[in-house]
């Protein structure tokens, strides 16, 4: 029709459809660009979420690794110092004992002291070897472990039934972890749960740690 | 509209209200979406059209029954102005009634241009004017379809909450 009579209206209403099928096109166009930019966007905040994360973990680990290293060096100087003086305390104390030509009364105090300082002596053996337990560097995971399980069940009247995987193929890091959160795990129980039974599995797959 | 018709009544004068009153729905409409300052824009620009609209019709109220080509105009184009700020809102938030805003942008745009020619068009005999208007019912289906589609999806949402 259109095509048989070309006239003024006809080609203003053609121009028209045309128009309107441009406009169509260009919000069409909008709608896309804008969805697409904001999948960009939302791409962007992802990734950034991401680095974020990552900082945080490291940011976590170097702590808990700054933590570790002061534990040790805290345990060495325990032993280093502190024991190595008492030792020295303790024995002269003996000699002094062991020495007839002091009085009965000085003798007593000399027992006082000797008693003191044998106390002071284990507890500080027991600090240190709380912070850093040296089973662990020389011995394994495993040892360390079943150390930390005799400590518990000769302390009171906890038992523990234990089954651990072969574990000293982790690196010495992932193992002191390990042996952190197992012993986190049975102060929890203690504390919190009163538990007079414990069930304690480590398997090797997914380091899946177990207490009942 | 199509009673009037019907009856061979003059229907030219309800246009009026529809634009009047869908400006006034879709304004309030994006207002809620938007931030505060943007709010006060529609408010703004609210408030200044419906004065300017009551200004006119008082100068020349025998316009009420022709097609008011000023009045399709200024309660277009800031609805096509909402619905591109609001598709900007959404490039960083959570997109909220993006079908409804779709649809608003993509029928709005084209019905104005053929609102604009409304009176050369009704005035014009050739047979090919019914297919601009038939252009224009079917992009009013598609504006509707979408209004569906995001109020079933809403529904949908809350039903599974």
């Amino acid at each position: 029709m259109v095509e048989e009579f070309p006239s003024d209206q006809d080609q203003i209403i053609k121009a028209l459809v045309y128009g309107l099928i441009f406009l169509v096109l260009t919000t069409l166009g909008l709608i896309l660009f804008f969805y697409f930019s904001r999948r960009k966007i939302i791409e962007k905040e992802i990734e950034k979420a991401n680095i974020k994360l990552d900082y945080q973990k490291e940011i976590l680990q170097k702590t808990i690794k700054v933590q570790e290293e002061e534990r040790k060096r805290i345990a060495q100087d325990l032993h280093d110092t502190i024991s190595t003086k008492l030792n020295i305390v303790s024995l002269t104390t003996n000699v002094l004992i062991e020495d007839d030509t002091i009085a009965r009364e000085h003798k007593n105090a000399l027992n006082h002291i000797l008693d003191i300082t044998t106390k002071t002596l284990e507890r500080s053996r027991k600090i240190a070897h709380e912070l850093m337990p040296p089973t662990l560097n020389k011995f394994g995971l495993n040892v360390a472990l079943e150390e930390l399980f005799d400590e518990f069940t000769s302390n009171s009247s906890l038992k523990i039934d234990y089954q651990i995987e072969e574990l000293n193929s982790m690196n010495s890091f992932n193992q002191l972890h390990l042996f952190r959160i197992t012993q986190e795990l049975i102060n929890n129980a203690l504390k919190h749960g009163r538990a007079n039974k414990l069930v304690i599995q480590l398997k090797k797959k997914w380091f899946c740690i177990c207490v009942y | 509209m199509f009673i009037l018709a019907s009856y061979k009544e003059h229907n030219l004068f309800l246009s009026h209200y529809y634009f009047i009153l869908q400006f006034i729905f879709l304004s309030l409409f994006n207002r809620t979406l938007f931030k505060n300052s943007q709010k006060k824009l529609v408010i703004v620009l609210l408030i200044t059209v419906i004065t300017v609209l009551a200004i006119q019709y008082l100068i020349w109220p025998e316009i009420y029954f022709k097609f008011n080509t000023t009045e399709v105009f200024i309660t277009s184009v800031p609805i096509v102005v909402y619905s591109m700020i609001h598709l900007y809102n959404s490039l960083h938030n959570p997109p909220k009634y993006m079908y409804i805003n779709a649809g608003v942008l993509i029928y709005i745009t084209t019905s104005t241009l053929i609102f604009i020619l409304g009176d050369y068009l009704s005035s014009s005999a050739s047979g090919a004017v019914n297919n601009i208007w038939f252009i224009n019912k079917i992009l009013y289906v598609i504006y509707l379809l979408l209004i569906l589609t995001e109020w079933w999806k809403n529904f949908r949402v809350i039903k599974i909450k």
